[in-house]
């Protein structure tokens, strides 16, 4: 269970991904074989697209799948590497509230109003719109983690993602799947 | 002001080692706060509607569809068939893993995936027949680049999402000179196979390559299915891209049997992982380029270089000098998303082409992949190889330096570009 729990996110947003690129092509399949496309198809998948990255970014700042340019910090001392990145991280909080204000206050507003979504017509617009504070908390909490790591010294710079180093771990798991079968 | 402002914040918080994305959020906010009335509310409107763009809607579907199709087995298949095509020749490995490097562009849009995928085969397989790791290794990392030239390919969906231009035609314009590029590499290894005496395999049997080439096929059809479903008029390149995902499910499964049901989600993961970091990016450079227009930087700058009486050709030698220096710092995608939408009303007012200039920008994406310090084809052929990375800077140079005579034909030979495109699509109106 608590193993479940780690991984929600990763399952959360793989299935997004999953359900966004079967709407679409689905829809492709009613367009052309039924002759009828599906109404909501495009909006539902817009919706998903927002949850998808926006909840997704939080998650990348766990697992370290942001990426950056991490070669001048490391030219300092270590002392110092863990200065720049207290300095960095919460320059990042101070990104994310001022988001997470922005998105609350938008959201708060389009929920006064009441609007209902063009195509998916008994859902609010709020209610998509949601992500944008949900997700910037969520961000807020990833990186008070990482700062406190920093503080702690069990980290002295961003959790950056080595994309060279990516490439090749994909790939090599994937050539083991295949010699296991 | 503020446009010095804007990048001095960005460049400061990026060398800080912030994420890219964040870097760009952030100095985005400060410069509206600090100069402009904009309410916090409207900016993250802004940042929710890229979630609305309907063009970058076909990222996460082309890394999905690649990340199921960079296996091994898909590899091996186009290997097999390039090696049977073009083996027999002098240096023919070497030719093959170019031409192998091309197929699989076809069915990923990533550089330093295609050199990982076809690399980590051929680079032994050409020391083993003895070429050199340094021969090897050079190759490799630049036959590599031709990921983001030949379609599908992420960093033109997103030049097309900046731009506003058809992904289309921006696809069928990488063809031509990404089999230029090709090309030229193969013709290179060819003239230092004949000098160094470098070893040509044994002709492949004709039933070799008729069945090596139906074991590639599937492949194949990938990228036949994005582009003749484009221009078939059949479905939009966003919905090219999710049936072309929903197909690669099918091949790698079904067909080839590379990954077994209970792998898929894994993949899944992987491929979430880089669409959250690449939109997320992308999101928050929505902003960067809002603050653009708002302060009518890329007008300022346009203005100014007209009244320079600078001429198209003098105005391309400066996009390449910029974009050959930012390729070495930063992030194809970002660097597009950052410049595209300053160079673009420039080159519209000089008449030059928009589609010609976004296959120089692509031109100039590859080469910053194999120059340091953030070549990311280099650092991937160090890992793959385990040469020191230096090494491996040595081993690309030679190579390197004909990407750049391509890059010279590309910037003044619009017609390799355009000619696809306005064959195929008519003129465009611009």
């Amino acid at each position: 269970m608590k193993n479940f729990l780690n991984h929600f996110e990763e399952y959360f947003v793989a299935s997004l991904l999953a359900i966004m690129t079967l709407i679409t092509c689905v829809n492709v399949f009613f367009r052309y074989v039924l002759e009828a496309s599906i109404g909501w198809a495009f909006e539902a998948t817009t919706f998903l697209f927002a949850w998808l990255i926006f909840i997704g970014a939080s998650w990348g700042i766990k697992i370290g799948a942001h990426i950056g340019v991490d070669a001048v910090v490391k030219l300092l001392s270590p002392s110092m590497q863990r200065v720049a990145t207290t300095i960095a991280i919460l320059l990042c909080i101070l990104y994310a509230c001022v988001v997470l204000y922005g998105g609350t206050v938008y959201v708060y507003k389009i929920y006064e109003i009441g609007i209902m979504s063009q195509d998916i017509h008994w859902l609010p617009q709020w209610m998509p719109r949601f992500v944008l504070p949900l997700g910037y908390a969520l961000v807020i909490y990833r990186l008070l983690q990482l700062l406190r790591d920093v503080l702690t010294g069990k980290r002295t710079n961003f959790n950056l993602a080595d994309e060279a180093k990516d490439a090749i771990e994909t790939f090599k798991t994937e050539a083991k799947q295949e010699s296991r079968s | 002001m503020n446009s010095l402002a804007l990048f001095l914040l960005l460049f400061a918080f990026m060398f800080l080692g912030m994420p890219i994305s964040i870097a760009l959020g952030l100095s985005s906010l400060l410069t509206i706060m600090l100069f402009a009335q904009d309410s916090l509310a409207s900016l993250a409107i802004k940042l929710f509607e890229t979630s609305e763009h309907y063009t970058l809607m076909a990222i996460p579907y082309f890394i999905l569809g690649g990340a199921l199709m960079s296996t091994g087995g898909v590899a091996k298949r186009l290997i097999r068939f390039a090696v049977a095509c073009v083996g027999h020749v002098r240096g023919g490995l070497a030719i093959a893993a170019v031409l192998a490097c091309t197929f699989f562009a076809a069915v990923s849009g990533s550089s330093p995936a295609t050199v990982v995928a076809i690399g980590s085969i051929m680079i032994a397989g050409m020391i083993r027949q003895g070429y050199t790791q340094k021969f090897a290794a050079g190759v490799m990392a630049n036959a590599g680049t031709l990921g983001i030239l030949m379609p599908p390919s992420i960093v033109m969906v997103v030049y097309a999402a900046v731009t506003e231009l058809s992904v289309g035609r921006l696809f069928l314009a990488g063809i031509l000179p990404a089999m230029l590029l090709a090309l030229l590499l193969m013709v290179a290894i060819y003239v230092r196979a004949r000098i160094e005496n470098l070893p040509a395999q044994p002709r492949a049997s004709f039933s070799e390559i008729l069945s090596s080439g139906r074991d590639a096929i599937p492949g194949f059809l990938l990228l036949f299915i994005i582009m003749g479903g484009i221009y078939g008029g059949i479905f939009t390149p966003t919905e090219a891209a999710a049936v072309a995902a929903v197909y690669a499910v099918f091949v790698s499964v079904v067909v080839y049997k590379d990954l077994k049901l209970k792998d898929l989600p894994h993949t899944f993961v992987e491929a979430s992982k880089t669409t959250v970091m690449l939109m997320f990016i992308i999101a928050n450079a929505m902003l960067f380029a809002h603050v653009l227009t708002t302060e009518r930087i890329p007008q300022i700058i346009a203005e100014q270089i007209v009244a320079l009486g600078m001429e198209p050709w003098q105005f391309l030698i400066v996009v390449n000098i910029i974009l050959l220096i930012a390729g070495n710092f930063m992030e194809p995608t970002a660097i597009i998303l950052i410049l595209a939408p300053i160079f673009f009303p420039i080159a519209t007012q000089l008449g030059i082409d928009p589609i010609h200039l976004g296959i120089i920008m692509v031109v100039n994406m590859e080469i910053g992949m194999v120059t340091p310090p953030v070549g990311l084809n280099l650092f991937v052929t160090s890992g793959i190889t385990g040469m020191p990375l230096i090494a491996v800077v040595r081993a690309a140079l030679p190579w390197l330096s004909l990407l750049l005579i391509f890059l010279v034909i590309i910037t003044y030979v619009p017609t390799i570009s355009t000619f696809l495109p306005d064959l195929l699509m008519g003129k465009a109106l611009s």
